[in-house]
């Protein structure tokens, strides 16, 4: 064993630009894999925690239940981390809405409840909520230990009580609490204890998590949790499933998890192609060591376990650097794009890392492991590397330079064509992402927003509020907030250079009698139609086909099988108008891939046949020059103030954010990319070094002959080119048109920004300047490398 | 007669101080147009280093090699390398084909390279001479080492140049193979009216020659 590490080492040392070539190969193969791995499974940890913490992390959770359910409940077999919430009272005023919970610790814990600062309340008088809860109630300062006197009704009802209560924490609040005006406090459980003694009447919540959650999905654990409720004779009105934390933390992220996987197999098969290429090379120019060897007494497994013995020395020192290196890039990206703190303590990923890195480079070194095997020694001895299978050439009568390069490429066509493949292939990859992300439209995702002007005012309206109607589109509709006046003061704002006013009507679905549903039903004019419809998925329509059949256009194509619908169906709503509801039916005609904020469109025409009062202006988009957008924003929102549901959005908003959203992106994919290329050039560079090595002698001889140092460079410099122009044919024939189907595809699964396709013309012209440039210096480095010896030397140089 | 080649106090050492090894220590030759010389030394006498400067592939210490009364390393590299395919043919004793090129295009190599056309009859006469006219298509490793040293002869041939340089070209054949092969050199030398400087092992193959010289720790001694 010793030999054969020594003899190992020794083999390393001699061909030592190899051995870094394979390093760098293995090094950074294995560095991409831990930043794929480590950074999709944090991406699927942060969802998790994510969802945690906006939604909690009970399952679901039961309403109402008789105090023999609960004890039911809490020795179910299924059923651990009970926690209860407990809603007490509310809070008396006019405008908030506000209530008086106890959360008991399990509680506490799965709905992730923190305080900003104190701690939650023990004493009957403790009393912790946000800040803006006791702004409310009068304090413009709060502190810790200030007194707040705090009105309430013990279950909402009954007489108003005032109760003194000492500040003990402070929880977080967010924009949210605010803009729908509602707050919760939390109090003690002895202060439940002295108001609603009788358990009976506390209108109390169960949290709790499931078991054997592993082995079931999102739909499953609904079904599941249902049947427990059914075990314990519950409604299914009074079970609350967490949708959204069963969606995250139950499904593992498929799509991450897929398209993870999907890389590391690029990554994989593109290094083992590389790594074999080099290794190949190494065992077939040392076929006569390798002889040699086996002429005093090698045996096979010892001539194997030699060429074994070069990877694992190899994989050995370069895995771990790898996987170190990958730590560090994947931390720092996720920290400067996403500002996200990335755990780095997965062994899972190391593992499979550290397994499918060596996997791959004992896959690379099968072949050339066996070809050194069984290597016979008599025939070893007369074996001339870059063993040639054709006995004639043609050739040409009179002889160039460039017949002469031509010649070398074309004798070693296999490892030409491999070279030129495996470059090709990380540049097909480099072209068809950049088919994708060049084109993503952050502009025109912008526009998906806002189709008009700068600004889009609109009414902020929930469809079937029951709980506080006024909320209700159709209620906010009878106070006509966009009447002329509005329009005529928004026009009047200096630097307004256009607006635009869209309808959008509530309806109730009456398509079908069993599920009550409501929707939006926008009205647009044939300018609008025509944009509207230049994104249509499905159906033949154009406005006045649509306007002569009253028909009308389903906006979430993605939706339309989901929803039940297909192009020809009639549809039945009744919209609402102010207190009246019209009954309205139309044909969907088509389909379109974007919403304009509602479901169903139909034309200006067909609207003014119907029968509708009210004034259902509902958005005006606002057009001024950029230079005045501050100003205009300022006049805008003090004309809203005090306006209820009125909400604005800003083109340029939204537009920084898709930009920011695009940037992370573009930034990971091409990451990625220049790492794969990297790795795709070592495979140029070895052919290059090699071809160039075993051919010092050859070249001694060609310039013995009279060949210049000049004309000595332009035949390298001529060679690299033509790899070069061998590996951008591969690449762009097969990566744009691989491209625009992948753009074509990711497009219709409705991906971010994804409009119009146009050829990446800059990511090509990279491209092209990148390898161009990097051969172009390796072809001189080699050159200056060779010429380092005298012809002399070469002459004589040994094989 | 004129001299073709001369070379005057040529000196190549290797190392330093102690170590110094005088491959080619002051070293002055004359040789007349169209002479065979035989150059014979035992190994590591200084023939083959003293061979490569004549040819200009290496540069000496110190010293001039004159060729048609200019010395060569006065020449800048490009100059020297079309020197060396006009006026020098090579003859090296591993045989030293290109493997990418067919026969044929290896003899026309230094012409190519020299961005001139080759004159096909010359070199159809060479290979006819040689007894290559049916391997021309054949590929270098395809052939035995008689007609691969053969293909390198008619390679140093085809340029016509003035002076052809070999380093034992019969060393790595058998016996019969080098007597034919040396015929073969010199008749086509004897034909084109060139010059030819040999080394060689060979008692025999020296006699053959016009002149000999025999080298010693880098010195002509007789």
């Amino acid at each position: 064993m010793k030999t054969v590490i020594r003899l190992a080492l020794a083999g390393m040392k001699k061909n030592l630009t190899r051995t870094i070539l394979t390093g760098i190969a293995i090094f950074l193969t294995t560095l991409l894999l831990t930043a794929i791995g480590l950074g999709g499974s944090g991406m699927l940890e942060e969802n998790k925690k994510l969802s945690a913490d906006e939604y909690g992390e009970h399952y679901g959770s039961f309403l109402g239940m008789t105090t023999e359910q609960k004890k039911k409940a809490e020795i179910h077999a299924m059923l651990y981390n009970i926690g209860s919430v407990v809603n007490i009272g509310s809070v008396e005023d006019n405008k908030y809405n506000m209530s008086l919970q106890f959360y008991d610790d399990k509680a506490v814990e799965l709905s992730h409840l923190s305080l900003q600062s104190g701690d939650m309340p023990k004493n009957t008088d403790e009393i912790a909520a946000p800040k803006g809860f006791f702004k409310v109630l009068g304090n413009s300062n709060p502190k810790i230990g200030d007194k707040v006197k705090v009105p309430f009704r013990i279950n909402g009802a009954g007489e108003i009580i005032t109760e003194d209560f000492v500040i003990c924490g402070f929880a977080k609040s967010n924009e949210i609490n605010e803009l729908s005006k509602s707050y919760l406090a939390y109090v003690s459980n002895q202060f439940m204890e002295k108001y609603l003694p009788d358990e009976q009447m506390r209108r109390e919540m169960m949290l709790f998590q499931v078991r054997n959650e592993d082995n079931k999905n999102e739909a499953q654990m609904k079904e599941f949790i249902m049947s427990i409720a059914e075990d314990l004779g519950l409604e299914e009105k009074q079970v609350n499933v967490n949708n959204m934390y069963l969606l995250y933390s139950l499904d593992p992220g498929t799509e991450i998890l897929i398209s993870c996987i999907l890389i590391m197999i690029v990554i994989v098969l593109f290094s083992i192609i590389v790594i074999y290429n080099i290794f190949h090379v190494a065992v077939t120019q040392r076929i006569k060591e390798f002889g040699r060897l086996k002429a005093i007494g090698a045996s096979q497994r010892q001539l194997k376990a030699l060429v074994r013995m070069e990877g694992v020395i190899l994989s050995v020192i370069t895995i771990p650097v790898g996987i170190l290196f990958g730590m560090i890039v994947v931390k720092c990206f996720f920290k400067m794009f996403m500002d996200i703190n990335l755990p780095l303590g997965n062994m899972a990923v190391f593992v499979i890392v550290v397994l499918i890195s060596f996997l791959a480079v004992m896959i690379s070194i099968q072949k050339p492991l066996r070809t050194a095997a069984k290597i016979s020694p008599v025939e070893a001895a007369r074996y001339e590397s870059g063993k040639k299978s054709k006995a004639n050439r043609k050739g040409k009568r009179q002889l160039s330079v460039l017949t002469l390069t031509l010649s070398n490429l074309a004798i070693n066509k296999k490892r030409t064509i491999t070279t030129i493949l495996t470059m090709g292939l990380s540049c097909v990859l480099f072209v068809v992402i950049s088919n994708i992300v060049s084109n993503m439209d952050s502009e025109k995702q912008a526009r998906q927003d806002i189709e008009f002007g700068r600004f889009r005012i609109e009414i902020d309206g929930s469809l079937n509020d029951q709980t506080y109607p006024e909320n209700n589109m159709n209620e906010i509709q009878k106070k006509q907030p966009f009447n002329s006046e509005f329009l005529g003061d928004i026009k009047n704002i200096q630097g307004v250079t256009d607006i635009r006013t869209r309808k959008i009507m509530a309806v109730k679905n009456v398509t079908s009698s069993s599920n009550e549903s409501f929707s939006k039903i926008a009205v647009v004019d044939k300018d609008e139609f025509d944009w509207l419809v230049e994104d249509r998925k499905r159906g033949e329509v154009d406005y006045e086909n649509t306007v002569r059949k009253d028909g009308c256009i389903y906006m979430y194509d993605y939706f339309l099988q989901y929803d039940g619908y297909k192009i020809g169906d009639t549809v039945k709503f009744d919209i609402l108008d102010g207190d009246r509801k019209v009954p309205f039916s139309a044909e969907i005609l088509g389909s379109c891939g974007h919403s304009n904020d509602a479901d169903i469109t139909i034309t200006e025409d067909t609207f003014n046949k119907l029968d509708i009062q009210g004034d259902m202006t509902s958005v005006v988009f606002v057009d001024c020059d950029k230079k005045n957008e501050g100003q205009v924003l300022n006049s805008i929102e003090n004309l809203i103030e005090g306006m209820d549901n009125i909400s604005i959005k800003s083109y340029s908003d939204i537009l920084k954010i898709n930009n920011l959203q695009i940037l992370f992106t573009k930034s990971a994919c091409y990451a990625f990319l220049v790492i794969l290329g990297v790795i795709g050039f070592m495979n140029m560079a070895n052919t290059m070094i090699t071809s160039i090595i075993t051919r010092k002698r050859e070249f001694g001889v060609i310039q013995a002959t009279g060949m210049s140092n000049r004309q000595f460079n332009y035949m390298l410099q001529t060679e690299g080119m033509i790899f070069s122009a061998g590996t951008l044919f591969v690449a762009l024939t097969v990566g744009n048109l691989l491209g625009y189907a992948a753009f074509c595809w990711c497009k219709k699964k409705g991906w971010f920004g994804l409009f119009q396709y146009e050829l990446p013309y800059l990511e090509i012209l990279i491209l092209i300047v990148g390898i161009i440039f990097l051969q172009v210096i390796l072809s001189w480095l080699l050159s200056r490398n060779v010429k380092k010896e005298s012809i002399v030397d070469r002459i004589q140089h040994d094989g | 007669m004129q001299a073709i080649l001369e070379t005057k106090n040529l000196c190549k050492f290797y190392g330093k101080d102690e170590n110094i090894v005088k491959a080619v220590n002051n070293t002055n030759i004359s040789v007349k147009k169209g002479e065979f010389i035989a150059i014979v030394g035992k190994s590591g006498s200084g023939k083959s280093t003293l061979l490569h400067l004549m040819g200009g592939l290496d540069y000496p210490t110190s010293g001039e090699v004159i060729i048609g009364g200019k010395n060569i390393f006065s020449l800048k590299e490009e100059d020297l390398a079309a020197f060396r395919r006009r006026k020098i043919g090579f003859v090296f004793q591993a045989f030293n084909l290109v493997t990418s090129i067919n026969v044929w295009e290896n003899i026309v190599l230094p012409i190519g390279l020299d961005g001139r056309k080759a004159d096909e009859e010359f070199v159809e006469d060479i290979v006819k001479t040689l007894g290559l006219t049916n391997k021309i298509h054949n590929m270098p490793n395809t052939l035995s080492g008689g007609q691969q040293q053969r293909v390198a002869i008619a390679r140093a041939l085809a340029a016509k140049p003035d002076i052809i340089l070999a380093d034992e070209p019969t060393g790595n054949l058998d016996s019969r193979t080098s007597g034919e092969v040396m015929n073969l050199l010199k008749e086509s030398v004897k034909k084109y009216g060139q010059t030819l400087l040999m080394i060689t092992h060979d008692e025999e193959m020296a006699q053959m020659a016009d002149r000999i010289l025999v080298i010693e720790d880098g010195k002509v001694v007789c």
